[in-house]
């Protein structure tokens, strides 16, 4: 799959921590961590609405699609 | 909050169950040594502690299928030397004993799963599976004990126009493929549960 998780990018870019996003939003700490790193297979839209809306971003801030980008290359490394 | 108290309840009948199927666990070990031990024992044992005489004729008797009772009241059987039926019995006893433990086993450990919430993993479709293993070769087995002993009451015991049937345990053989089914639920079960738990 070449989609790559940009999360850490928008949070830096908002001065946001984890910490704070994850009360914000209502998904723990490892959760919202695991996303960051993209070791998560999916994300249901209502995270995706509730992070966009305290991070006031586009779902296409967060994703990108690349496609060469391995996942699981990326993993192993 | 409904949903809460519902897994609250179930974790609860887990607990209990499984206390409950840990102790039968130990009596089907303890069932087996002890009737290991008896049928070794009487084998060694000679044959005149086996003879039957006037005393212990009327007190003895035996049921071959749960429903009728037969009374050796007989005096024609005094002096009928009772060794073969005895340890066809002991080895019947270790027989089905021995089958209910990993059966047993299993569901302990089903139900210890159920309890710490992961009730859908891999090791459960495979203990699953190893249930419907044993109830399939149990369906067989047991009932061939069974014509054993029942061979073994009909020669000693000399009895007339009866002839042995062996046939397999339709209920232990069909709950043995329906486990065998519910094997396949439960890898399908982890399958979604491990997409849910990836999913944030």
């Amino acid at each position: 799959m070449g989609i790559i998780v940009r999360l850490d990018r928008v949070m830096a870019d908002r001065k946001m921590p984890l910490n704070e996003l994850s009360e914000r939003v209502g998904i723990s700490i490892v959760n919202l961590s695991n996303l960051k790193t993209g070791k998560v297979k999916a994300i249901r839209f209502s995270t995706l609405s509730k992070i966009c809306k305290e991070l006031k971003c586009q779902p296409g801030d967060i994703l990108e699609y690349a496609e060469d980008y391995d996942e699981e290359k990326e993993e192993d490394h | 909050m409904n949903d809460q108290s519902s897994t609250l309840k179930i974790k609860r009948y887990s607990r209990n169950l499984r206390i409950a199927m840990t102790i039968f666990f130990w009596v089907a070990i303890l069932a087996t040594i002890v009737s290991s031990i008896a049928t070794i024992i009487m084998a060694s044992l000679s044959d005149s502690h086996f003879v039957l005489n006037s005393t212990s004729i009327g007190h003895a008797g035996f049921s071959l299928d749960g429903l009728i009772k037969y009374q050796l009241k007989d005096t024609s059987l005094i002096g009928t030397n009772m060794k073969s039926i005895y340890i066809a019995i002991s080895i019947m006893a270790a027989v089905i004993s021995f089958f209910a433990i990993p059966v047993l086993r299993q569901i302990v450990l089903i139900l210890k799963s159920v309890e710490d919430d992961k009730p859908f993993a891999k090791e459960n479709a495979k203990r699953i599976s190893a249930i419907s293993s044993t109830l399939i070769l149990s369906s067989f087995a047991i009932p061939a004990t069974k014509a054993f002993v029942a061979r073994a009451l009909v020669d000693i015991l000399k009895i007339q126009n009866v002839s042995i049937n062996y046939s397999i345990n339709i209920t232990l053989l069909l709950t043995g493929f329906m486990m065998f089914i519910l094997s396949g639920v439960f890898r399908y079960g982890c399958y979604l549960q491990q997409e849910y738990d990836e999913t944030v």
